[in-house]
């Protein structure tokens, strides 16, 4: 880098690369790891407090709103980044080309429909 | 006459194109097995090896990072089957219940507990070194101590607190 120059390493590669993505994938896993800190953190004390209860307990417990965003926020975030760390396990791991295709394929549908079940899950408990 | 001739050149060519593929494709998979038996032979001397490389801690470390990585995400099916008894009635709920309840389900989450918190500043680790600290070596194993230590003291604390969370409840 020129010493004139403002912008920083990560600026300069955005945008690069044969799709116009030579950073996202790198960029996507930082930013959902970084999400994930406070919402793990929230989530573990919550849980944890809430222990011991029944079923109405974790109804109840699922209603509150902050609860439930957190939930729907983890979720999120954290299938969005189990997908982009399987991604790279199945990239590093599967050789032959066609191979690695179908495991790329058939990781990213049952982690979306993982995701969709999980999140409309706690939309129904949380607004029933 | 000259538009045949250049055209069975063509389609010779082209012939000879795909049968130089294909060749090189057979010849691409014998190199593989060759090479794979003078791996399993020791034949040649090979960079280094996981079979002869020392276990270290920047190694195991890393290692552990990715199969707790993978284990969340395969751990991450309970959630969803958690979350699902949920939505689905008390019945079924009162269900997951007594297997969460069971030794061997509280040994499963014991588990998904200890992969979180090792993910988890593991994860920190790796965003710091994004930001570029402790990247030395003295700052490479300092951080690896922490972590595992880390990940110890939030298991340990997790879980006394569970126990007096469900005592009091």
């Amino acid at each position: 880098m020129e010493k004139t120059s403002m912008r920083s390493p990560l600026g300069k590669v955005r945008g690069l690369g044969s799709a116009r993505k030579g950073v996202s994938h790198w960029w996507l896993q930082r930013l959902t790891a970084m999400g994930l800190i406070p919402l793990v953190i929230y989530m573990v004390i919550s849980l944890v407090s809430a222990m011991g209860g029944d079923y109405i307990n974790a109804v109840a417990w699922l209603q509150s709103p902050i609860n439930a965003t957190v939930m729907l926020l983890l979720l999120g975030a954290g299938f969005f980044h189990a997908t982009l760390g399987a991604q790279v396990i199945i990239e590093d791991y599967v050789s032959n080309e066609n191979r690695r295709l179908l495991a790329l394929v058939a990781v990213k549908l049952a982690m979306t429909g993982l995701a969709a079940l999980s999140l409309f899950s706690v939309l129904s408990v949380a607004l029933s | 006459m000259i538009g045949d001739t250049t055209s069975a050149i063509g389609l010779l060519a082209t012939i000879l194109t795909f049968s130089r593929i294909d060749l090189e494709r057979r010849m691409r998979d014998k190199d593989k097995e060759r090479i794979g038996e003078m791996i399993m032979a020791k034949q040649r001397p090979l960079s280094p090896h996981l079979m002869i490389y020392k276990p270290q801690l920047t190694t195991i470390m890393s290692i552990m990072h990715r199969m707790t990585g993978g284990a969340l995400a395969m751990g991450s099916l309970l959630v969803v089957w958690w979350i699902v008894a949920l939505a689905s009635g008390a019945e079924y709920y009162a269900f997951v219940q007594t297997i969460i309840g069971h030794w061997m389900g509280q040994l499963v989450i014991f588990g998904f507990s200890v992969a979180v918190f090792y993910h988890l500043s593991n994860g920190i680790r790796h965003l710091l070194w994004d930001f570029g600290y402790n990247l030395s070596i003295e700052g490479v194993h300092r951080s690896g101590y922490v972590v595992l230590v880390m990940t110890l003291v939030l298991t340990a604390l997790t879980w006394v607190s569970v126990w007096a969370s469900v005592w009091t409840n």
